[in-house]
């Protein structure tokens, strides 16, 4: 596995798909170091151009969300052309481990979760990869973050932000299967609570519900 | 060895039928070794356009009888030795469908065979796993009609990304055509968008749209792109290559996201598209970069045939997956997610 070009020390955290993450020291700030090597399959002109684009659209929709009032961890420090970005470290418990253990505080989770969405995509940005895996309660004050804005992508078509929706619930239903219905039916709440664009989002998702990957249920509902 | 238990069964032998698209496919098929009996099939070809579902099935219904007889010859064996009759009875074209499932409903009721109803996509995993002799690998099938990556969890092969739009073979194909390299689509045995992208002498890199939203793929603005560009005077060969290495390198990003995410250990190419150099070399060097074992079918079991219907009719007959002739009806949109898999245990290994 190839290392990043970094002077400081790294201990490595996870090996993904699309890039590995290291715990590192950035100027005495404890921070994450998040490396997108290039793929072996690829034309290294494509794979290059990937990282690079891909790079700077994450360091800068984490700054973007974070002037929305979305709590993230900050950028602070970006090497597009080798795919670096470091981001401070935030020390917490995932949510997804966090609502196991707190069984009844699972609709004040829900409902913070639902606000930072809503917040989120009031101005048009879209995770791509919402899970309670990428939320974490920060130790100190005990703020939810929203983390890895890896697959985020900026738009204001009301099927995307659907389609957001629908990821999350389908990962809560995997993660968390005899809490979705209270999961699920706060977090709806809270994110629709000033949400721009309500009418047509909540449309989307509702026949998103019953599309794609969900064909049989769609053509039991329509007696075929 | 997996094969271990369906061994241990009585001996069955099942005739398997593939219409779903463009090919009349006959398999003979058997639980001993060495499992394939018969392979046949013929192969619709437009003189021009892209395939007529009313043209293709009336050619099927014209060489269903011949395709029947080779594969009963090239077995060696007559009807009676027969035990069911598999029909793949879905996804595919309504008219290509049909016209395979009255030739096995007939024949299903002629000979008093039980019928066994075989999901086309799974037919495709199954084939290569006996082939492969792998346990539980990703799936890549990438077809003229279908795009999609699959592994299987908890008793179905479930369905991790897919296209959104066209399908793989389906871009690469409507490309060939409207850019005047097509038909026929295949030359030496590569296909000729492929055989454009090598002649390509600078390999340079267009600007096209790479689009992967989170485990999916959609290629229809590839496709727009790459024709504008040939329009606006972009050098074929150069449209040909970045649209080779763009569309390829997106499936296998996405298939390297569920490699990653489910943690398998094999990687099985399968699927028309699956015969393409090119292909083959890039997903052997994902697979070998995350530590997996690579498997691409062959091109006779790779491309729509019959012995895989037959062969997946092996495994369903032996789980008594059966049905009457009157309820066997085809279904166009039939997903393999939809399809309990009995033969595979917990872990995902035949059991």
């Amino acid at each position: 596995m190839e290392k990043p070009k970094w002077p400081f020390e790294l201990e490595p955290l996870s090996w993904g798909a699309e890039s590995n993450l290291y715990l590192t020291d950035y100027l005495g700030i404890k921070a994450v170091l998040k490396h997108r090597f290039p793929k072996k399959y690829m034309d290294p002109r494509l794979t290059r151009r990937l990282i690079k684009t891909r790079t700077i659209r994450e360091a800068s929709l984490l700054i973007e969300a974070r002037m929305a009032g979305v709590h993230v961890p900050l950028p602070l420090y970006i090497d597009s052309e080798n795919g670096i970005l470091v981001v401070k470290y935030i020390e917490g418990r995932l949510l997804r481990d966090v609502i196991d253990e707190e069984p009844d505080n699972v609709g004040v989770l829900a409902c913070t979760m639902g606000e930072i969405v809503k917040r989120l995509h009031n101005t048009d940005i879209i995770h791509g990869d919402l899970t309670t895996s990428n939320f974490i309660r920060s130790k100190y004050q005990g703020r939810i973050y929203l983390l890895d804005f890896g697959l985020a992508f900026k738009s204001r078509r009301p099927e995307d932000k659907a389609t957001d929706i629908r990821v999350l619930e389908r990962a809560v239903v995997s993660t968390h299967p005899m809490l979705r219905e209270s999961i699920m039916e706060k977090f709806i709440e809270c994110y629709t609570d000033g949400l721009r664009d309500l009418d047509n989002i909540m449309a989307r998702y509702r026949k998103l519900s019953l599309m794609g990957r969900y064909v049989a249920e769609r053509r039991k509902s329509l007696g075929a | 060895m997996w094969l271990h238990r369906i061994l241990r069964d009585k001996e069955v032998t099942v005739l398997g039928i593939e219409s779903t698209a463009h090919t009349i496919g006959v398999g003979i098929a058997r639980n001993r070794p060495p499992y394939i009996l018969a392979n046949q099939y013929k192969r619709y070809t437009p003189v021009m356009g892209g395939i007529h579902p009313r043209e293709a099935s009336r050619f099927i219904a014209e060489n269903a009888p011949s395709v029947i007889s080779a594969a009963l010859k090239e077995a060696g064996i007559t009807m009676n030795d027969i035990n069911a009759i598999a029909v793949a009875l879905g996804p595919g074209l309504g008219p290509c469908l049909r016209v395979g499932a009255t030739v096995a409903r007939a024949l299903s009721a002629y000979y008093e065979k039980p019928l066994v109803p075989v999901n086309h996509a799974i037919a495709h995993i199954e084939i290569g796993n006996l082939l492969s002799g792998f346990e539980d690998p990703l799936v890549i099938y990438v077809s003229g009609g279908n795009t999609s990556i699959i592994a299987y969890k908890d008793g179905r092969y479930r369905v991790f990304g897919e296209t959104l739009d066209i399908a793989l073979g389906n871009l690469r194909d409507v490309f060939a055509r409207e850019a005047g390299l097509a038909p026929p689509y295949i030359s030496q045995g590569e296909h000729v968008v492929d055989l454009c992208a090598l002649r390509s002498r600078e390999k340079k890199l267009l600007e096209l749209p790479y689009i992967v939203k989170g485990q999916d793929v959609s290629y229809s603005g590839l496709l727009t792109a790459a024709l504008n560009a040939l329009k606006q005077g972009a050098k074929l060969e150069d449209v040909c290559y970045s649209l080779v290495e763009i569309s390829f390198s997106m499936i296998l990003e996405v298939a390297e996201r569920g490699l990653a995410h489910t943690r398998k250990k094999q990687v099985l190419l399968t699927g028309g598209v699956s015969a393409s150099s090119i292909l083959d070399k890039k997903t052997k060097l994902m697979a070998e970069a995350r530590g997996a074992s690579f498997y691409n079918v062959p091109r006779k079991f790779a491309g729509d045939n019959g012995a895989m219907i037959a062969w997946a009719g092996v495994l369903a007959y032996l789980n008594n997956i059966v049905m009457e002739p009157s309820e066997a009806v085809i279904n166009q949109r039939w997903r393999p997610d939809e399809v309990d898999v009995p033969w595979r245990n917990q872990n995902g290994r035949s059991n």
